[in-house]
């Protein structure tokens, strides 16, 4: 299988997108990538990674229904795929197994456990 | 700009060029962030932070790639089309009387139409294929006689040679002679060896070596520029070479000898001197074998100038600067200047010489004054008796279409429930008119074959042979396009017309009046029966006039009276041996069982004759001129026909001329008072005094058109050349074994010459050809007329009666009688009709009158020919719609109004 490739913004992402579970949407995912994070992020930019990620299959993604508030326009929500999946998982791995090689000294020396 | 409100030209910025297919959440996202970023960060970063993400979002070259759940596919799709293919044909199948009530007035109107092209194209391509035939033109001559113009094709011999050398501008100048029927002599046939004789030969033409440059033909062998150079020189076409010899090569042919030997035994001994090509297109240069004039006196002689014979055309092409105005002047004073001597001594003035007019190589196929046998006018008057009865036919397939669209509603509504636009709405009517219009283009060829063979002897031969497969293929598709698009577009637009809803819900179809449609086709229809009914009155009265023409006394009678040409190459050569035959001939007749009497001399009705200006003193004296038309004749003549004598004697027989009987008319003309009066008045022609010793009731000598010409009666041995044999009986019966004497006797006298005869009334009726001709067109045109019109009549009647079966089934449970419903049923197209008659007749009135001025003797316009007309397409109406009306007024009510 081919190796995922995952973009580190894009592993965020995917990852809040994962965490949302189902209210991920371009809004909650930009707000909670600034909470967690800490950072600012663009819409534009979440919305751009966002639509990179559907494409590469690892999200899916289904509109909702109609809203009271944001002029009535629906929302589209985001889900993980298989692949999606799959991909973050194995991204985790590959961290896992780096962090497993690190000499025990190193890993002293970062005050890690 | 409002607070809570983010900056509207982002908005629309990112409405406009946002990527499409992520327009809709975006912009919803967008202003859930603005809303929290109003309250987080206050209401001027939250527009900053807005305008810059609509910003980066802009994808303005982004296309969609999605297909929406709901979309109306493009309505040329496969899958639709197939659909509508679907529809279509169920539609027809299901409403199988209307579709074929379509499709065969459709076929008929197109296949008028393609019959009528192939004869249109077939004439106008006449001339046009020739090289250089913008430079071309006939030289004619017009001579005016009592004020009146009269055209002569023909020019006196020596204008060519002088318009060549004189006049300037001319580059080349052909005399073109056609010496009639003429007799060859194939000297050395192949296939006998004997000499060939064969007689009645066409097409020769005589001419000089630049007739081949004035007119580009293939050489198989011979040289162009010498082959007609000197004397005693033939060029062949190919077809005529292998008519003579059918076994010789063009090559082989080259100095073969052939004998032309005309009418009057002139003879000419030529020998091949080329072979050429028969030209391919259609053109009025008919000519197959060209002899040379090279050496013939007669084109330089200066007495020729005064003679002009429609059998001497001259051709001239012209260089690019010349005008053809100017060089028909000069010619005219060319001929002008030579001429009037000649005419002097006849005692005539230099006004009487030919007046030469230029006529392009294009036109000169119409010009009828000039012998064309067809006029432009004549071919557009087709084109529009085409375009009538297409016409016809479409109104048929609107009404019939439009009445039919309650019936479709549902469909039509579901359709644009799901979306469907009106351009394919419309689309797909179009499409289903082309359908039937293409099924109409099937049935119509086989119909046009038809309509060809029934009207063969009025198609010039090579009409179909010239028919070429490209502009007629075009020609037919543009014709489908057309019908389909002007018949299937109202239709069309009607349904778009149609309220979904309201058609659904089972209610009325359309927001508009439907009063208003109705009133469109009951328009349609008037406009239908009125064309039928001008047509069923032009029927009538060219049929009346006809019979009037056939059945009115001329003043002679022509009930069994045959006329017997005598072989005028015997007759006007003096050297012959059967020079005087016919006399014997006439006498030999007379003796013959079942032959009443013979005469010799001119019939009474004849298309050509020989007239001169008379003169005489009137009874207060005063000098009278007139033109008096020849008859020669002898002393049976009068007779043999029953024309009765008012006054004075028979002529006594003579050698040349030297009394006369006159008609009435000429009476009238010369003002010599009574029948009694004038015998032994005199009347001058030439320098020559004619005494009348008889006077006859007034007879007609031509057809209907013409009035009755002054005419003289004259005796005149040496020129008599028509037998006119009465016979006994008037039984036809009796007439075969007559005629087989007649013909033994003639072999006797003849045994070279067939024996032909022409029955006298045959004779008058040949003088109506055109007429009949006329009147043979008008009537098939008025049957495909009312056919069609009625076609369209009954569908509707169909229609209607199916529509109003359940409001029938109420009245007759009501008590209505079944003549009530037919009445009820019938009276609204009948009274269309009505209005259609009286809108027709004043026009049909003032048409008919228009014709009927070209005769002299014609018959009334009388109310009962028009009442006639008016009784029999109201009569064909009521058959049509009565068909319908009687059987759903016999309906059992039980059928009609159980269901619902």
């Amino acid at each position: 299988m081919k190796r995922a490739f995952l973009g580190e913004f894009e592993e965020i992402v995917l990852l809040t997108v994962a965490v949302l579970d189902e209210a991920a949407y371009g809004v909650t995912v930009t707000q909670e990538i600034e909470q967690k994070t800490g950072r600012a992020v663009g819409f534009s930019t979440v919305h751009t990674t966002l639509q990179r990620l559907e494409e590469k299959g690892y999200l899916s993604s289904i509109m909702g229904g109609a809203t009271a508030e944001r002029g009535g326009r629906r929302k589209r929500f985001f889900t993980l795929t298989a692949a999606g999946r799959s991909a973050l998982v194995e991204v985790q791995q590959v961290r896992t197994q780096l962090w497993d090689a690190l000499p025990p000294q190193t890993l002293q020396l970062m005050g890690a456990s | 700009m409002k607070n809570g409100q983010p900056p509207r030209w982002a908005t629309r910025l990112l409405h406009w060029l946002g990527h499409p297919d992520t327009r809709e959440e975006v912009q919803g996202d967008l202003l859930e962030l603005y809303a929290h970023w109003v309250k987080s960060l206050g209401t001027r970063r939250a527009n900053w932070r807005y305008a810059l993400s609509a910003l980066r979002l802009l994808r303005p070259l982004a296309k969609p790639n999605y297909v929406p759940e709901y979309s109306s596919p493009f309505f040329l799709h496969p899958d639709m089309f197939r659909s509508y293919l679907t529809i279509a044909f169920r539609q027809l199948w299901r409403n199988r009387l209307y579709t074929s009530l379509n499709v065969v007035g459709l076929a008929i109107g197109l296949s008028a139409c393609w019959v009528i092209f192939q004869l249109v194209s077939y004439q106008l391509s006449f001339n046009k294929g020739h090289a250089n035939a913008d430079h071309i033109y006939r030289v004619v001559s017009e001579f005016t006689y009592d004020g009146k113009p009269s055209g002569n094709r023909g020019v006196p011999k020596p204008l060519g040679g002088t318009m060549r050398t004189q006049v300037a501008g001319v580059d080349l100048a052909v005399p073109l002679e056609r010496p009639g029927e003429i007799t060859v002599v194939v000297p050395a046939a192949v296939s006998s060896g004997k000499p060939l004789t064969i007689s009645d030969v066409n097409q020769v033409n005589r001419t000089t070596p630049d007739y081949f440059k004035l007119l580009h033909y293939q050489w198989l062998v011979g040289d162009p520029a010498n082959a007609l150079a000197a004397p005693g020189k033939v060029v062949l076409t190919q077809s005529r070479l292998q008519q003579y010899f059918p076994r010789l090569t063009p090559q082989q042919a080259l100095g073969q000898r052939l004998t032309y030997i005309t009418y009057n035994s002139d003879t000419t001994r030529t020998e091949v001197a080329g072979v050429v090509a028969d030209l391919t297109f259609p053109t009025d240069f008919d000519g197959k074998e060209f002899l040379s004039i090279v050496g013939d006196t007669l084109y330089t002689s200066a007495e020729e100038w005064g003679s002009t014979n429609s059998d001497n055309q001259l051709f001239v092409r012209l260089t690019p600067a010349a005008d053809p105005t100017r060089v028909a002047q000069q010619a005219s004073a060319w001929t002008k200047k030579n001429a009037t001597p000649l005419l002097k001594k006849c005692g005539l003035s230099s006004d009487d010489a030919a007046h030469h007019l230029l006529q392009p190589l294009p036109e000169i196929h119409f010009i009828t004054e000039y012998g064309a046998s067809i006029s432009l006018s004549f071919l557009y008057g087709l084109m529009g008796l085409a375009l009538f009865i297409l016409l016809l036919a479409v109104i048929n397939y609107v009404n019939l279409t439009t009445a039919q669209i309650p019936q479709r509603s549902r469909e039509i509504g579901v359709r644009k429930t799901l979306g469907s636009s009106s351009g394919a709405l419309i689309g797909q009517f179009l499409g289903e008119t082309a359908l039937v219009t293409l099924l109409a283009l099937v049935l119509a060829l086989p119909l046009s074959s038809l309509m060809m063979s029934a009207f063969a002897d009025l198609i010039p031969t090579g009409t179909t042979d010239y028919l070429k497969i490209g502009p007629a293929f075009l020609f037919l598709v543009v014709l489908v396009l057309i019908v389909s698009i002007v018949a299937g577009l109202y239709p069309g637009w009607l349904i778009t017309q149609l309220q979904p809803a309201r058609v659904l819900r089972g209610g009325s179809l359309f927001v508009s009046n439907p009063g208003g449609r109705l009133t469109l086709r009951k328009g349609l229809i008037v406009f239908q029966f009125v064309i039928a009914q001008v047509f069923i009155v032009g029927a009538i009265i060219i049929g009346q006039q006809l019979h009037f023409a056939f059945t009115q006394d001329l003043g002679f009678t022509k009930q069994a009276i045959l006329t017997v040409q005598v072989p005028l190459k015997f007759a006007w050569n003096d050297k012959s041996p059967l020079k005087n035959r016919h006399f014997v001939l006439r006498d030999e007749y007379a003796q013959l069982p079942g032959v009443a009497a013979v005469s010799l001399g001119s019939p009474p009705f004849i298309p050509s004759f020989s007239s001169g200006q008379a003169k005489s003193r009137g009874r207060k004296g005063q000098e009278i001129m007139g033109e008096v038309q020849r008859k020669f004749v002898d002393t049976t003549w009068l007779g043999l026909y029953d024309i009765k004598l008012l006054a004075g004697r028979n002529l006594y027989p003579s050698d040349t001329a030297r009394e006369w009987v006159i008609n009435e008319t000429a009476l009238k003309t010369f003002d010599l008072g009574t029948p009694q009066e004038a015998i032994g008045k005199v009347l001058t022609e030439g320098n020559k005094q004619y005494p009348i010793v008889g006077v006859v009731r007034d007879f007609n000598t031509m057809s209907f058109s013409q009035k009755i010409n002054p005419v003289a009666m004259m005796s005149s041995k040496q020129s008599l050349y028509t037998l006119n044999i009465k016979l006994a009986s008037t039984n036809p019966a009796d007439w075969p074994d007559v005629l087989k004497g007649l013909e033994k006797t003639w072999k006797k006298a003849y045994p070279e010459e067939a024996f032909s005869y022409k029955f006298s009334d045959d004779l008058v009726s040949s003088f109506y050809h055109d007429e009949r001709n006329m009147a043979r067109i008008i009537n098939l045109a008025t049957g495909v007329a009312i056919l069609i019109s009625c076609l369209g009549l009954f569908g509707l009647a169909t229609l209607t009666a199916f529509q109003r079966t359940k409001e029938i089934g109420i009245r007759k449970v009501l008590g209505a009688s079944i003549a009530s419903v037919v009445g009820l049923l019938s009276r609204e197209f009948v009274t269309l009709v009505g209005v259609a008659i009286l809108i027709a007749t004043p026009v049909a009135a003032w048409l008919a009158h228009r014709w009927l001025e070209n005769y002299a003797y014609k018959i009334d316009l009388a109310w009962w020919l028009f009442a006639g007309a008016a009784a029999v397409a109201l009569l064909i109406a009521l058959l049509t719609v009565s068909f319908q009306s009687i059987k759903a007024a016999l309906m059992n009510p039980v059928k009609s109004l159980r269901s619902e």
